[in-house]
């Protein structure tokens, strides 16, 4: 048995366009697309089992890709993935319902695509509408939900449908500040052990619950390791470099006009 | 091959469940629920019987025409309902898709399932019918359970056909409804096989519909065994069908997350 839970081998990933609809728009337009650019480039990491490990990175830098190549709805262009293990976890907030169902009839839903039995569900049901407070609205439509219930909803049945990795995207980001301490605590508690992938813009939150972070910029991994240095480092040169670059264009963008004024 | 069905067997729960859950959603937020199930095509036979044996009389095999219509018509409204509704199966569980990754030609088995439930209640509505004109099937009536599995072999290959391409090209989801309507009145649905010109008959043959709806009248009300050259042809073709829109699926189904 591997001690590894995800392996990342080279990965890359490129977005494709849409070939016949960029040669139609070719033919009758006379556009021409832009090949896709690489989301993803050169990625190799190892998490081990009962890691937990933060991806940090800006908008666009890859951290939904990866995420997504790692539970495997999409398909990396190139490189190899090997996960071991029972992938659960919420990624793309409320994504995952179906809007004229019920909360109860979706918590169905997810459980029974999450790979379990109906009576399995049955039986952390109560639990899972318990932590998730809804209990006056769980027979409700989906369409009706806020999206602070939605995430509550969400988190709750990645909470408790047992998996051996738990991917966490911005989950904590939406709700109030009350749930999310109570969420902040259940991850420490009931994911004790478990390998966990967490993104979040909350350095505060980060810290909480990961030991390891990986930075991503521009779709490669530009430091993997302790979580303090990965914060430093994400927080002191790259966000401090964007800053730069936005200066320096809005200083060019100033000189322009004074050169034309 | 057997791999693939023991993948289903694998999902067979999820099947299952998400299968019951559709079928219980499907009528919640409307008064009369259920019962659409069997209004519609109640008064589409009755519409259709009237016009067809009423004000244009159409030749119906010496059978009165509602329960010749019916027989047939019923098998077509399945199949529409099925064929017509792929083109959403990927697009419209798009949440699901770009969230969990799971076996997904099971989104087309639920489908399947689903309207295949429906199909079996409106099946009651045959029997009274049939009832009704005295009519009593006998033992060539199992020839049914062959025809019903060719129709089902190519309904599923279409599915999974449609659904696919949709996800990448949004057209199939358009062109289908037209091209249904039109099959609609290219198969013996309304009118007899044997009612058309002889020498028109061959390019109707060529339609797989002719030879499934062609073999439920000849196994229900005459109690004969179906065109066996006809059936024949339909069950290859829709076997070829499965074979494409299988391979067609698997091989789209990796990037599904990144169009839908």
């Amino acid at each position: 048995m591997e001690d590894y839970a995800i392996k990342l081998t080279k990965v890359g990933k490129i977005y494709k366009t849409n070939r016949l609809l960029s040669t139609r728009d070719k033919l009758i337009f006379g556009k021409t697309k832009l090949n896709g650019k690489w989301s993803l480039k050169d990625i190799s990491l190892t998490i081990n089992k009962g890691e937990s490990v933060a991806i940090l990175g800006d908008n666009g830098s890859g951290k939904s890709t990866l995420l997504k190549i790692i539970l495997g709805v999409t398909s990396p262009t190139e490189g190899e993935v090997i996960v071991n293990g029972k992938i659960g976890g919420l990624i793309e907030l409320g994504a995952g319902f179906q809007k004229e169902l019920s909360g109860r009839e979706n918590i169905y839903m997810n459980g029974v695509v999450l790979g379990l039995k109906e009576k399995e569900i049955d039986e952390i049901l109560d639990e899972i509408i318990e932590f998730s407070e809804l209990e006056d609205h769980i027979d409700k439509p989906i369409k009706t939900y806020s999206s602070g219930m939605k995430v509550r909803l969400g988190f709750s049945i990645a909470l408790h449908v047992n998996s051996d990795i738990v991917l966490l995207d911005e989950v904590l980001a939406v709700g109030d500040k009350r749930f999310r301490k109570k969420a902040l605590r259940a991850i420490r508690s009931f994911l004790k052990g478990k390998t966990i992938v967490f993104v979040s813009h909350s350095a505060h939150q980060v810290k909480a619950v990961c030991e390891k972070a990986i930075v991503l910029d521009k779709g490669e991994v530009v430091y993997f390791g302790d979580v303090d240095s990965a914060l430093d480092l994400y927080e002191n040169e790259i966000v401090e470099r964007k800053d730069k670059e936005i200066e320096q264009k809005s200083e060019k963008n100033s000189q322009e006009n004074s050169i034309t004024t | 091959m057997e791999n693939s069905i023991s993948k289903i067997w694998e999902n067979k729960d999820f099947i299952k469940t998400l299968s019951k859950r559709e079928i219980i959603s499907r009528y919640k937020q409307s008064l009369l629920g259920k019962c659409w199930i069997m209004l519609e095509p109640m008064g589409l036979m009755i519409v259709l019987t009237i016009v067809f044996s009423v004000f244009v009389k159409l030749p119906s095999e010496g059978l009165p025409y509602a329960p010749f219509l019916f027989v047939a018509l019923l098998p077509w409204m399945y199949f529409n309902k099925a064929v017509n509704g792929a083109s959403r199966i990927i697009v419209g569980n798009s949440g699901l898709i770009r969230q969990r990754n799971f076996y997904r030609p099971a989104l087309v088995f639920i489908k399947l399932l689903s309207e295949t439930v429906n199909f079996g209640i409106t099946l009651i509505g045959l029997m009274l019918v049939l009832l009704y004109y005295n009519i009593l099937p006998g033992i060539n009536a199992l020839y049914t359970v062959p025809v019903l599995f060719i129709q089902m072999i190519l309904m599923l290959g279409l599915m999974m056909l449609l659904s696919s391409v949709n996800a990448y090209i949004r057209d199939v989801g358009l062109v289908t409804p037209i091209i249904l309507r039109l099959g609609r009145y290219l198969s013996p649905i309304m009118y007899s096989f044997y009612a058309i010109p002889e020498q028109y008959q061959p390019i109707m043959a060529l339609n797989p519909l002719t030879g499934i709806f062609d073999g439920y009248r000849q196994a229900i009300l005459h109690n004969q065994p179906p065109n066996m050259s006809l059936l024949l042809y339909s069950g290859v073709f829709s076997i070829v069908i499965l074979i494409i829109g299988w391979i067609t699926f698997n091989k789209l189904e990796k990037d599904f997350s990144d169009v839908v």
